[in-house]
């Protein structure tokens, strides 16, 4: 049966480009051998030609790491400042792909949303309310609104990436869509937290929100009518890439989140009359690659490794585990089609949507709170990948 | 995923075990959380009235002891210890006050008080008094005599002849580096055992034109409350400037401005006094400017009948220079006076009755005694006429000078600021005082005319226009 969300997965997952690549990977084949196992619970599969799901920012981080300022200075200060625009882009493409990854009816179902949107909100709440009581009793030093911090971590923790899977209605298959869906709340209250830094008022942090939607939608507009119209490939692959870069670009220009001007374009798109979605789909698989690449090599490169981090780095990962089986638990138990997932092991995966949560941050707060932050949940999430590993559904479950 | 998709079969081993997960985690995870809350971030220094702060404190507060403040205490000590040969000490005792100077701070409060000056050379030290006090250096616990070196009363500047002490070179931070950008600055204040010093944040430098000064002094925004003297230096130990004054902000004379004030003053001859022309002046103030015909310059309200102005110079003058320096305000005739000495002769440009007139003076020492106020010995009542006719005074006429016994309300005398008690010693430019040349003065003056009359109020002269209506 379609799910209608087998092909919408966003990076990390299977995507078309993947699927013309290789087979779906779930197939036992006589060759399965011990390491080609590990390898694939550990998500890295692809990383040796092995597989297409892959768990990119085990190897792009520290990459990026070792070019970095730090190590081999190859992606000096000057040139990661001039990819600052492709972290823009990069995060607007991510925006799209969670705006895309919503589905269109019939595939639509409210009640996964709803239980997406718990699970990612209990881990915002733990992984939040544990950082500001840490906070608080460490006198850390802060130069910025604790909450704000706490929220920026909160979001970047309740990511969450499932391996997919071919079978339909299988707990690996619902997990996807659910780490699909999960992740339209936190975009949301991430871009709310950066606008709250330095803007007193609900007012003055509504605003901005409100203005990042505005900036979505009309780039979503714009691109729809350029690309229904398009009368060849090349033409209709010119106008996404251009809407992208309008997405990217403008909200980039003014200091509001690409992320969730993403997704409102994302979600227009996949909303709007016609073929968009699956143009902008099909188009963005080609080269989303590279530009996802160039982003975690430039998270890579911007760590730096100081006390605060250490210090935001534990609680991080603890509190993100627990977040997300509290958060997964409570969905399954709240929605009866996901009672029998084991959903809370399969979503303990944070892929890259936090870091990219992270650089949006970081792109706004250029102190050593952003910093810091951006270092703790960068490493937090190369952590979190290991104890996805440890914690991995049971085959007897699955 | 549409609601009709099948679901996989009901796992209770799977269930039971995410369950069993679930607990272990949270249980972990509140361990965790109350071990770590045991710790305290480090970097921070043991500040015992933070634990006391509201659980949103201050950010400086929050910031206060991290490794920025170590730094910034580290660069403060540093720093003082290389101003210690640059700054001494100095306690003034005043022998006594000097009125029309407001700005020294040991004439405000007739205390010893101790002000920080920069010594520019090995055994010269400039500060802000009014040169009327006895100066002591305080260093290391032992009191030296200082002796004033220059003195220039306008400015209240004064160069003090210290014990002499090598002293590193003095470097200066240009007006125009300091208009850069707000930053950081050590203000030097006296202290008992030495100098003291205190960061603060400038966070706005002006250039405001001074004539006193006859350069740019700096408007300082967003400082704490500094007494005048206060020496301002960069953190890389920079001479800034001296805070001259302060109202809403504070007045910085920059660092250049004040060492070429300082160098050009000239010293005063052994056991002297400053010069004096025996002139007391006051500003001309657009209604005496109109009686005395002038429109700039400084007029003159009282003339010592024993100094070297005396039937040289009568009240009603107006300066309007000194050989070729302008005079267009007091601080300017106290400035011109400052840079000579006494025994010098000097030319005054003077504008009386509507004619400039050059005037030869040999100044005199300071040590002048302002007239004492007249006594009454006999009375005589006038009357008060209307104001066509009469000021509105009635006056008791006492050794060749007139009492002011009583001034009509809302006559052109009271206008004029007259007031019961005041003496009046001369009319200028209209001969011998009497009650009568009073009255006659007045009727002569056309509708709109004024004429001056010269006060004594207090002990004080003073010079007014009363304006016929």
């Amino acid at each position: 049966m379609n799910t209608g969300f087998d092909d919408s997965r966003e990076i990390g997952g299977r995507d078309p480009l993947d699927a013309r690549l290789t087979p779906p990977p779930s197939e036992p084949t006589p060759s399965d051998t011990w390491l080609r196992r590990v390898l694939r619970r550990l998500r890295m599969s692809a990383a040796f030609g092995l597989a297409p799901v892959l768990a990119p920012a085990l190897v792009f981080v520290p990459l990026g790491a070792l070019f970095g300022p730090q190590g081999l200075n190859l992606l000096s200060t000057r040139v990661l400042q001039h990819l600052d625009p492709v972290i823009s882009l990069s995060l607007a493409t991510l925006g799209v792909f969670v705006g895309l990854a919503l589905g269109r009816r019939p595939s639509w179902n409210p009640r996964l949303f709803v239980a997406a949107s718990i699970e990612s909100g209990v881990t915002i709440l733990v992984v939040s309310s544990a950082l500001v009581f840490l906070v608080r009793a460490w006198d850390m030093p802060l130069a910025m609104p604790l909450a704000a911090l706490a929220l920026i971590l909160g979001v970047s923790a309740s990511a969450s990436s499932a391996t997919h899977d071919a079978t339909p209605g299988s707990p690996d298959a619902l997990a996807a869509r659910i780490a699909d869906l999960d992740d339209v709340l936190p975009i949301v209250v991430g871009a709310l937290a950066i606008a709250a830094v330095g803007r007193p008022g609900l007012t003055s942090i509504l605003w901005p929100a409100i203005a990042t939607l505005g900036v979505g939608l009309a780039a979503g507009v714009i691109g729809w009518l350029l690309i229904e119209r398009a009368h060849s490939d090349a033409e209709r692959g010119i106008f996404v890439v251009g809407a992208l870069a309008l997405v990217a670009g403008g909200s980039a220009y003014l200091s509001l989140s690409p992320l969730l001007a993403g997704l409102a374009a994302g979600m227009f798109w996949n909303w709007s009359p016609g073929r968009c979605d699956t143009i902008v789909r099909e188009d963005l698989g080609k080269f989303q690659h590279p530009v996802v690449v160039l982003m975690l090599l430039s998270a890579g490169a911007l760590l730096e490794y100081s006390v605060m981090a250490l210090w935001l780095f534990a609680p991080f990962v603890v509190f993100r585990l627990a977040g997300k089986l509290t958060g997964g638990w409570l969905a399954s138990k709240l929605t009866p089609t996901l009672a029998s997932a084991d959903l809370s092991s399969h979503l303990l995966a944070p892929g890259l949507l936090g870091i990219a949560f992270a650089l949006n941050a970081y792109q706004y707060l250029h102190s050593a709170e952003g910093i810091a932050a951006l270092t703790a949940v960068v490493v937090g999430t190369l952590a979190s990948e290991g104890v996805a590993f440890a914690v991995a559904p049971g085959e007897a479950d699955a | 995923m549409p609601e009709s998709s099948p679901l996989p079969p009901s796992s209770p081993r799977g269930s039971r075990r995410e369950t069993r997960l679930l607990l272990l985690t949270l249980v972990v995870s509140v361990a965790v959380l109350l071990l770590l809350a045991r710790f305290r971030f480090p970097d921070r220094q043991p500040l015992p009235a933070l634990s006391s702060l509201s659980s949103t404190p201050d950010p400086l507060a929050r910031m206060a002891g991290t490794g920025m403040f170590a730094d910034m205490r580290a660069t403060l000590t540093d720093l003082l210890q290389r101003l210690q040969l640059s700054v001494v000490v100095l306690r003034l005792t005043p022998d006594a006050p000097l009125p029309q100077i407001g700005l020294a701070a040991d004439t405000l409060t007739g205390q010893p008080r101790l002000v920080p000056a920069l010594r520019f050379r090995e055994d010269l030290a400039v500060t802000l008094s009014s040169g009327r006090a006895r100066a002591e250096v305080l260093e290391a616990g032992e009191v030296f005599d200082a002796s004033l070196h220059a003195h220039d009363p306008s400015r209240a500047l004064s160069v003090y002849r210290v014990p002499g002490r090598a002293m590193p070179a003095l470097t200066v931070q240009s007006q125009a580096n300091l208009l850069t950008t707000p930053d950081y600055f050590a203000f030097v204040e006296a202290g008992v055992g030495g100098p003291t010093l205190r960061a603060a944040f400038a966070s706005r430098l002006d250039p405001v034109p001074d004539s006193t000064w006859n350069a740019s002094l700096l408007a300082v925004g967003g400082l704490p409350p500094l007494p005048a003297g206060t020496l301002m230096f960069t953190l890389s130990g920079r001479l800034a400037g001296l805070v001259s004054a302060q109202q809403d902000v504070a007045t910085i004379v920059p660092g250049e401005t004040l060492l070429q004030a300082a160098e050009q003053l000239p010293p005063r001859a052994a056991g002297s006094s400053a010069a004096d022309a025996g002139i007391d002046v006051q500003a001309l103030s657009p209604a005496l400017a109109k009686a005395a015909s002038a429109d700039r310059g400084v007029i003159v309200r009282h003339v010592d009948p024993a100094g070297p102005a005396a039937r040289r110079v009568e009240v009603g003058d107006v300066i309007t220079a000194v050989d070729a320096d302008p005079v267009d305000a007091v601080a300017r005739w106290l400035q011109a006076l400052a840079r000579r000495t006494p025994s010098t002769t000097v030319t005054l440009q003077v504008r009386r009755g509507g004619k400039v007139i050059a005037v030869p003076l040999t100044l005199a020492g300071a040590d002048r005694a302002l007239p004492a106020p007249s006594t009454s010995t006999s009375a005589h009542t006038g009357t008060t006429p209307p104001w066509a006719t009469q000021p509105g005074l009635t006056l008791r006429a006492v050794n060749g000078s007139l009492d002011v016994v009583r001034v009509a309300p809302g006559s052109p005398a009271a206008s004029a600021g007259i007031q019961p008690g005041d003496v009046i010693t001369a009319l200028p430019g209209r001969g011998a005082l009497s009650n009568t040349r009073v009255a006659a003065a007045y009727q002569g003056l056309s509708s709109g005319q004024a004429m001056l009359v010269a006060l004594e109020r207090a002990g004080q002269p003073l010079l007014v226009s009363v304006e016929k209506p």
